[in-house]
């Protein structure tokens, strides 16, 4: 097959290609483009040229944003480093907040204990902005930021591939700086940031110094414990919890597309919105760690938290073990102004009571929400099955069902156990007499 | 009523003498002893010892060599008939690999999800025997994303689909990183299916999958069974792009089994028309049902497997509609249904099935005593496997080949000695098929960047590579080339047919309560879901109320209908590159690139039973657009002129002439009928033909428009591949076209019909009563 003539017969099937309008095939008009190239070039040969200087080190012409070449094994990239003095914030967070990062707090946020053991220097917030968001062995991370304590600064390192061909060294730097002692922090970076260079890892050849690391995703407790916000986006929560705001922020879906464009233009300006919102994603993460680790992890502090919050912090110590804790800020809000909240808490703090043995505590708190809500459902079966259970008064116990179930807002799923728990205690009373 | 056993029954068939005068054939087969062989040497005690608690103490002699051969590393195929054990020629060596190093790991593509599940239980019922740890899965679009991880990591044997590997496998292989750094053996069942379009799919993605194992450094072992097919090897190779050693001597033994060839009588020898062959299969099937043999009828269409169902149902009355004792199976039955059904074969709930070839392949249903083929399947392949469903195992049995008034069924009853020696069919892919091909290179990029000087496939890799930089679509750096799309390029083609997608077919008979109850492909939607259209399911008829094309979903309500609809199609043909031409006679012969218009523009109802037309209806639906590969040849005008017929007249002969010659070329290419189309046209795609309800004309205009000029008129003829981009069929037709119009000529002469009939030249419904005179002159002409 002589060349150009596949390209022809593809053009055809795809519809792509209209047929050659007038003469000459289109191989005669590839054999002219090269003549042309071929005569431009003995031109411009002949003429002594100086030649361009090769690029320096600190922004070599083109380079998208400032930064230097980082030459690492084999191969180099663009390395940009900024430095944030812990007396700047981000949003509402004073920068300075980190160097007090509840570990406690950030490990039952990752529901990894080795994280307790770690320090705050050992952090490596990781965000990666990447050729699409499908995944696959063809998506890479073409940006990989990094942010971490250093001395009295926060610094964020950004390793941009200039090229696809960049991305072994970089992703060799990575292992070098990812190494023993270090755990990560991600937002959603399980399922999708380490997850994708886990397998630009292997696609590389190199050993995946990822894997070993805790790694404390952001995404699942943030879920849980702002279960209010409209959606667990890293922009909403850094908006409702950090109070930073980003505006003209360039949306995920178009970073891809400005990365092959850039791959083909060459144009800065294509690049630099993603770098910074690659650099505050970094920041936001840090922020949101303090914070969400702060809300589940000190005893203080919590003022400020909206009392919904505090709930759902409650919620998530409870299914991590911390039943004192979750029952502490239990307590806070037992009295809280919030209907909902009020009653949700007295529930869960009831239910604490209950799993830690503090059956008496329990029980008055159960009378007195029924004394509040003489309808409240929930507390009325707690104590009709202690009153079964543990106080073998089945009498009383029967009351309460026969109260609830004369309660006629009941749902078809609430009234079938009620009826069995119903006919159960009858048949108990009836063989006791 | 004593019954009778299938022997009996067969004795007594034998003195009906108006049943006999329309068999054609009755061959039985003795049964065969069959060939045995010891275990090879080396293979461990265990494993030998599995089988012989299986009663397998000894192997088949093609067993023994097939699995030598895989031992020594061989990539070997085997190609024998139907039941003959090819199933531990690959799961011995398999697990043989596993318990010697527990690493290893083995991939197995089944065609289908039905068969891989069937395969991953009976491969598991070997692990339990053994007692060892071994972990086998299944991995397809019903795998839960929980099992995923696991089956990723842990699972030694997976077993998949070709589809599955190419969207879902090879697009994430760093995540399969342990299967294919220990991959031994790559077990491919069921090659012959992997013909035309699935088959160049297929060529392709194992392509990828060689090109990936290489990357983690390996170099898999391949074991490929086929049904018995005339080009194993070269197939095999083909498809492998490798040599392949052929394992196709039997050496397992076979049942007797008696083979009976039937023509059914002229019920109108005028125009040629037979009874129908369901009439006959439906006569015969209930008597074995009736006589306790478990029975299954294959139909040739869809149309024709609710159509029959349906009378096998009326046939059984007291049973109630939905009591599966008669059922119907086909591919747009979803799979709880289809499991039930086979449930029920195996056990012997339902006596009788009636299918489409979706039974043909290697799914267990069980022994049955008796296969009742309703019409020719098309191929000679395809015809002994839907035999073989009957006594698989062992035991009296009985096929049953009745034929339609079709020319290839025709050609084959008539012609007994031919088939029963005749080599089956040739299996053809074209894996260089440029659109195939580009499409996988995409998918290949997307996988691992290309280096220059890497080889895919057999045209000039570096020139497409340099297509898609120029598109965007691939970016390179000095001697790689990268993937640079966003989108995910193994997702945007589907392996079996051109379009992905599938019209859901939605029960709205209960307002507020719609169902699925089925699925069509893209294509058959415009001839099976029209508005208009009645939509046979399990012998119930749903009327078409809407069908959405952008939604892909087809709105059809419950009726009682007692007519079923038949869609009318038009299609124009442009040339677009003639490859090569010259002259025979007067006529020129060419063969080239096509673009071939198509438009469903009606449909005809036609009643139940007596198959009367009721009327036609119109259909409004986008035109389909086909590039493809074509073998042409144009009658000038002078030649026509002395044949005493008006112009729609000379239409129809030509319209004869193309079904004759369409039906007769997939004979000689020992082709399926379908992967082959033809039209009637110029060859700049001017003019076409127009069917209407009386008369075929030709017209410049599908709508409207009228008749075209005296002048324009040198008609040609066109058989083109049915497939985007062309699987390689024209250029042979091309080769063949002197042949292929003197075989026209003697079926047409010798045809016993007065006017034309489906077995020569077409129903006289579709081409007139002057068709089969007009066809003849113009063979004459064309012969001078």
């Amino acid at each position: 097959m002589t060349g150009g003539e596949v390209i022809k017969r593809l053009g055809r099937l795809t519809g792509s290609e209209k047929q050659p309008e007038t003469g000459g095939a289109p191989g005669d008009r590839a054999q002219e483009t090269s003549d042309l190239r071929r005569r431009i070039e003995a031109i411009m040969n002949r003429r002594p040229e100086p030649r361009q200087p090769q690029a320096v080190l600190d922004q070599a012409p083109g380079d998208p944003v400032e930064g230097v070449e980082m030459i690492a094994q084999g191969g180099a990239f663009l390395f940009v480093r900024r430095e944030f003095p812990l007396s700047e914030r981000h949003g509402g967070k004073p920068l300075a907040e980190l160097l007090g990062l509840n570990m406690k707090g950030a490990a039952l946020l990752a529901g990894d204990r080795r994280l307790a053991d770690y320090d705050v220097r050992d952090a490596l917030f990781l965000d990666t902005e990447t050729t699409g968001l499908s995944g696959g062995a063809g998506t890479l991370a073409f940006l990989i930021g990094l942010g971490f304590l250093q001395k009295d600064t926060f610094v964020v390192n950004q390793l941009f591939l200039r090229d696809f061909s960049e991305e072994k060294a970089a992703l060799r730097y990575l292992a070098d700086v990812a190494g023993a002692g270090r755990f990560l922090v991600s937002y959603n970076g399980k399922a999708f940031d380490a997850n994708l260079l886990a397998g630009r890892f292997v696609v590389n050849r190199l050993d995946n110094p990822l894997l070993s690391l805790p790694h404390l995703d952001l995404l699942f407790p943030a879920r849980r414990l702002c279960g209010r916000l409209k959606d667990a986006r890293l922009a909403t929560l850094e908006r409702e919890v950090c109070r930073f705001h980003r505006p003209g922020d360039l949306p995920a879906q178009e970073i891809p597309g400005r990365y092959f464009s850039w791959l083909r233009r060459r144009d800065p300006a294509l690049i630099g919105d993603i770098f910074r919102h690659n650099l505050l994603d970094v920041l936001s993460l840090a922020a949101l760690t303090v914070g969400l680790a702060g809300l589940i992890g000190s005893d203080k502090d919590r003022g400020d938290h909206p009392p919904g919050d505090l709930l759902a912090a409650a919620r998530l110590l409870s299914c991590r073990g911390e039943l004192k804790a979750a029952g502490a800020i239990c307590a806070g809000l037992r009295d809280c102004g919030n209907r909902a909240v009020r009653q949700e808490s007295r529930r869960l703090l009831s239910l604490l009571l209950k799993r830690q043995g503090e059956l008496p505590q329990a029980v008055s708190l159960w009378e007195e929400m029924i004394k509040e809500d003489p309808d409240d459902r929930f507390a009325a079966l707690e104590l009709a099955k202690w009153y079964e259970h543990r106080r073998g008064d089945c009498g009383a116990a029967l009351d309460l069902v026969k109260r609830m179930l004369g309660n006629c807002a009941l749902s078809d799923r609430e009234e079938a156990p009620l009826k069995h728990r119903l006919r159960r205690l009858q048949g108990r009373l009836e063989r006791k007499k | 009523m004593t019954r009778l056993t299938l022997g009996e029954w067969l004795a007594r068939l034998q003195n009906r003498r108006r049943f006999m005068e329309n068999v054609r054939a009755w061959v039985r087969t003795p049964p065969f002893e069959g060939r045995l062989a010891d275990f090879p040497p080396g293979i461990p005690d265990r494993l030998a010892a599995l089988f012989g608690r299986r009663g397998i103490t000894r192997l088949y002699s093609h067993q023994a060599r097939a699995i030598g051969l895989i031992r020594e590393g061989k990539d070997t195929l085997i190609a024998t008939p139907t039941a003959s054990g090819k199933t531990l020629c690959y799961n011995l060596p398999v697990l043989e690999a596993i318990l010697e190093d527990p690493a290893s790991r083995a991939l197995y593509l089944f065609p289908t999800k039905a068969l891989a599940q069937d395969q991953r239980e009976e491969f598991q019922s070997l692990i339990g025997d053994l007692k060892e740890d071994i972990k086998s899965h299944t991995y397809d679009g019903d795998t839960p994303d929980d099992a995923r991880q696991a089956i990723r990591k842990q699972a030694q044997v997976v077993i998949t689909n070709p589809d599955m590997l190419h969207t879902g496998i090879l697009p994430h292989h760093p995540k399969w990183q342990k299967l294919f750094s220990n991959l031994k053996y790559v077990v491919i069942d069921e090659l012959h299916v992997y013909r035309g379009v699935f088959g160049s799919h297929l060529a392709n993605v194992i392509r990828r999958l060689v090109r990936i194992c290489r990357f983690y450094g390996r170099d898999p072992v391949f074991i490929c069974s086929s049904a018995t097919i005339a080009n194993p090897k070269e197939h095999g190779e083909r498809l492998l792009g490798r040599r392949v050693e052929l394992v196709s001597e039997s050496g397992a033994p076979a049942a007797a089994k008696t083979v009976i060839l039937i023509n059914p009588p002229l019920v109108n020898r005028e125009l040629g028309i037979r009874q129908s062959p369901l009439t006959v299969a439906r006569k015969l099937a209930s008597e074995l049902i009736e006589n306790g043999v478990q029975t299954i009828v294959f139909a040739t269409s869809r149309l024709n497997v609710e159509v029959l169902t349906r009378y096998l149902k009326d046939r059984f009355p007291g049973r109630p509609i939905q009591d599966r004792f008669v059922s119907g199976y086909r591919g747009g039955y979803l799979p709880n249904l289809r499991r039930e059904i086979e449930e029920g074969l195996r056990e012997g709930k339902v006596m009788g099935v009636v299918s489409t070839n979706a039974l043909e392949l290697g799914i267990d249903i069980g022994k049955l005593e008796a296969s009742i083929l309703a019409g020719y399947p098309g191929t000679i392949a395809g015809t002994w496997q839907q035999a073989g469903r009957a006594g698989r195992r062992s035991g009296e049995s009985v096929a049953i080949l009745i034929a339609k008034s079709l020319p290839l069924d025709q050609f084959v009853v008539e012609n007994p000695d031919y088939f029963f020696a005749a080599s089956p069919e040739h299996c053809r892919i074209n894996p260089d098929n440029l659109l195939i091909l580009l499409h996988h290179i995409k998918s290949a990029a997307f996988e691992l960047p290309f280096e220059r000087g890497e080889s895919f496939g057999g045209e000039n890799l570096e020139e497409l590579l340099g297509y898609l930089e120029e598109k965007g679509i691939l970016h390179r750096v000095t001697d790689r080339w990268h993937w640079s799309a966003e989108s995910y390029p193994a997702g945007e083609v589907s392996l079996r047919s051109v379009n992905p997608e599938n019209v859901v077919v939605i029960d709205a008979t209960e307002t507020g309560n719609p169902k699925t109850i089925a699925e069509v492909d893209w294509d058959s939607a415009f001839t099976a879901v029209h508005e208009g259209a009645i939509y046979l399911l399990d012998s119930e008829t749903y009327h078409v109320d809407r069908l959405e094309l952008e939604r892909k979903k087809a709105y059809v309500r419950k009726v009682a209908a007692d007519y079923y609809t038949d869609a009318m199609t038009y299609t124009n043909v442009r040339v677009i590159d003639g490859f090569e031409s010259r002259t025979e006679g007067e006529v020129i012969v060419e063969h080239g690139e096509v673009q071939v218009v198509s438009k469903v523009v009606g449909y005809k109802k036609i009643k139940f039973y007596t198959s009367e037309n009721l009327g036609y209806g119109e259909v409004n639906l986008p035109e389909k657009d086909l590039h493809t590969t074509s073998y042409w040849f144009t009658v000038p005008k002078p030649l026509l002129d002395g044949i005493a017929l008006t112009r729609a007249e000379i239409v129809d002969a030509l319209s004869g002439l193309a079904y004759s010659l369409h039906h007769l070329a997939a004979v000689i290419l020992m082709a399926d009928l379908h992967d082959l189309d033809r039209a009637i046209g110029d060859k700049s795609g001017r003019w076409f033909v127009r069917y209407d309800q009386r008369q075929r004309q030709i017209v410049t205009n599908p709508v409207g428009g009228g008749p075209v000029g005296e002048d324009a008129f040198d008609p040609t003829i066109f058989l083109f591949d049915a497939y985007p981009g062309g699987i390689g069929f024209s250029g042979l037709l091309y080769l063949k076209h002197a042949y292929l119009l003197a075989s026209a000529r003697r079926l047409i002469a010798s045809c016993p019909c007065e006017v034309g009939c489906p077995a020569c030249v077409g129903p006289t419904l579709e081409v007139g009563t002057k068709a089969k005179e007009g066809a003849l002159s113009i063979l004459e002409r064309l012969d001078r």
